[in-house]
């Protein structure tokens, strides 16, 4: 008992846990063997109300509806089971059972006949059917008025029923006997209610109560153990059943978890190779980036390289240019220093000879300054009598060395006139030295031809050949026209202007103070000694 | 021809150069190079080619001949000009510290250039 109710407890506790469960089933059985019948027909009816196809906890119902003598109940359940399972053998005896205690003796023998038709081996079928058939025939007789056969006891009720009409009397002894049978019998101890029958037996073995009573508990043993063997087997088939949905979830949980597990593999694999792809396609961006920057670099210091060269090539061909006009010019001036050296020279020798003209020279001027003193009055009155000839036209040679000093410094005017009239002829008093300088530049340089201009452009002095006028017009036209666009342009005032022709011939313009001289150069004339003299008339000037 | 690029050559070959520029006789400026703003040979294009037809008139009066080269020295600088064909010349102003020789060696080798390039 104690066991039991620590088992009650146990199952009642799980039921609670999980009212669904189908442990309710267990619980049942337990209150069933403690002798709490009510308790457990209330937790069949809670239980099959979640589970009403629930087979065994309809025949632990049917069984407890039985014992309590609900006969009606009891078959309720049992023909439902049968309903849902035609050849269930426990459900056919059962119901025959509870026709027999009815009376109704025909399908009491029907469904104990079906049970042997399914079981020909059930040897409490055969049992039960002896006894329905007894029965029934002992209804028979009493129905006719015959004398019945010794009356057979009804059949044992699942819990304890009151005893059929024992043939002979029992003792009180004897009937608390079998009430303390019928105790175990309710407790399904049936083995002691067996006993305490025996025990009866052996005192009176024709007992026939007692006889009734053994074979009611056999029967009911019988009952039970079917009842308990289904149990039982429905016990193990919803254990296996539960095993089964237990491997079923925990193969699920394993499948699942395995699943999720690889999942989580692949979902690791797959970012692991997004992330190896990432960091190759990082590395090769970094790589073409670093291969861009090197080709970059490469270019770079290529084109400085190019550049510096060209650079390098640019200073060195310079250098060479500048080192060859400087050895051009080294050479133009050497070429000029020796130049200047032979001027000087021949300056040198010139002024020599002309220190030993100069003496005759001084002579001659000393004889025609008397002459002059002498013809001054002639000359008065030749100028008072009539006008002077036009100085153009006429060789330089006519003038003294002294006109054309004054034409060169600028007094062109004192010697042509404001009127176009030869004026009296000044003396300049010019040093012997410069009019030597003048007649050496006029006689020495080898000049083809020369032209004498004053400032405005008019003819002083042509020795020329053609027009005197139109070489004059031409020549100024070409001086004046030059220093105009000089000044326009703002180089200053004009100095010289050479025009030069083939074979080294040139003609040259010479600003010599108010006056112009062209000269015509021969083939003969040492340009580079002309130059000088140019120079030095013109700073002389 | 690059006439600019020639002239720009010429010019910085020359030591002492202030200026060129390639004129037509009628007084035309084509083109010209100016190293100092005081050089702008486009202002007296058509007194200086008036400075070279009156200077050929001259040379051929005076009985020079044909004339190759002019040359104009004032108190700043000097003026070298030489005739490119029959309607052109060449200018090239040097200062006064100008390499003369070389500018009128570069001018002559321009010109051949020029004339080759204008036929």
């Amino acid at each position: 008992m104690v066991k039991e109710d620590g088992e009650i407890k146990e199952l009642g506790k799980k039921l609670a846990q999980n009212p669904d469960s189908m442990v309710f089933v267990q619980l049942a059985d337990a209150y069933r063997r403690a002798g709490d019948l009510e308790s457990s027909v209330e937790t069949c009816l809670r239980g099959l109300e979640r589970h009403p196809n629930y087979a065994t906890a309809r025949v632990i119902l049917g069984r407890n509806y039985l014992d309590l003598g609900k006969l009606d109940e009891a078959g309720a359940e049992f023909l439902s089971i049968e309903k849902s399972d035609p050849e269930n053998i426990l459900a056919h005896r059962m119901l025959g059972q509870i026709a027999l205690q009815k009376g109704h003796f025909a399908e009491a023998i029907a469904r104990q006949q079906r049970v042997l038709a399914l079981d020909p081996d059930d040897g409490t079928a055969q049992e039960l059917l002896q006894q329905a058939l007894m029965q029934a025939k002992q209804s028979e007789s009493a129905a006719k008025g015959a004398p019945a056969a010794p009356k057979a006891p009804a059949p044992a009720p699942s819990a304890p029923a009151a005893p059929a009409a024992p043939k002979a009397a029992a003792t009180d002894e004897q009937s608390q006997a079998l009430k303390v049978a019928d105790i175990y019998i309710k407790k399904h101890d049936f083995e002691k209610a067996i006993e305490v029958v025996r025990e009866i037996l052996l005192v009176s073995p024709d007992h026939a109560l007692s006889q009734q009573k053994l074979k009611e508990i056999v029967a009911l043993k019988v009952a039970a153990s079917g009842v308990d063997k289904q149990l039982e087997e429905n016990r193990k088939a919803e254990e296996e059943a539960r095993r089964k949905a237990e491997e079923e979830a925990r193969r699920k949980a394993e499948e699942a978890a395995r699943a999720k597990a690889e999942e989580e593999v692949r979902r690791k694999a797959e970012e692991e190779a997004a992330r190896a792809k990432a960091e190759e396609e990082a590395r090769r961006k970094a790589e073409e980036a670093a291969r861009a920057k090197a080709e970059e670099e490469a270019r770079r210091k290529a084109e400085e390289e190019a550049g510096r060269a060209k650079a390098e090539e640019e200073a060195r061909r310079k250098a060479e240019e500048a080192a060859r006009a400087k050895a051009e010019e080294e050479a133009h001036r050497k070429a000029e220093e020796e130049i200047l050296r032979k001027a000087e020279e021949e300056t040198r020798r010139k002024a020599a000879e002309e220190a030993a003209r100069g003496k005759a020279e001084e002579e001659s001027r000393r004889k025609a300054e008397e002459e002059a003193a002498r013809g001054k009055a002639e000359e008065e009155a030749r100028s008072k009598a009539s006008k002077a000839p036009d100085v153009r036209g006429r060789g330089l040679e006519k003038f003294t060395q002294d006109d054309i000093l004054s034409v060169i410094a600028g007094s062109a005017e004192d010697l042509i006139g404001n009127d176009g009239q030869a004026a009296p002829v000044k003396k300049s008093g010019a040093s012997p030295e410069a009019l030597g300088v003048i007649e050496a530049f006029l006689k020495a340089q080898a000049i083809e031809a020369s032209l004498l201009l004053d400032a405005k452009g008019a003819m002083v002095d042509c020795r020329m050949p053609g027009d005197p006028a139109a070489l004059a017009q031409t020549a100024a036209a070409v001086f004046q026209g030059t220093e105009r666009a000089a000044l326009s342009v703002g180089l200053g005032g004009l100095k010289q202007v050479m025009i030069m022709g083939p074979d080294n011939r040139q003609i040259l313009f010479l600003k010599l103070g108010a006056g112009v001289l062209v000269v015509l150069t021969g083939r003969e004339t040492n340009v580079g000694l002309l130059r000088v003299a140019v120079q030095d008339l013109m700073k002389r000037a | 021809m690059d006439f600019k690029a020639a002239l720009k050559d010429m010019v910085d070959s020359v030591d002492g150069s202030i200026g060129a520029g390639l004129v037509g006789l009628d007084g035309l400026v084509i083109d010209q190079v100016s190293m100092s703003g005081d050089f702008d040979i486009t202002v007296v294009g058509a007194e200086y080619a008036t400075i070279v037809k009156n200077s050929s008139k001259a040379a051929r009066n005076f009985g020079l001949g044909k004339t190759d080269e002019i040359m104009v020295s004032t108190e700043k600088a000097t003026m070298i000009m030489t005739t490119v064909g029959e309607e052109y010349f060449i200018a090239l102003a040097l200062g006064l510290d100008g390499n003369l020789g070389r500018g009128r060696l570069e001018l002559k080798k321009q010109a051949a250039k020029f004339a080759q390039a204008l036929a």
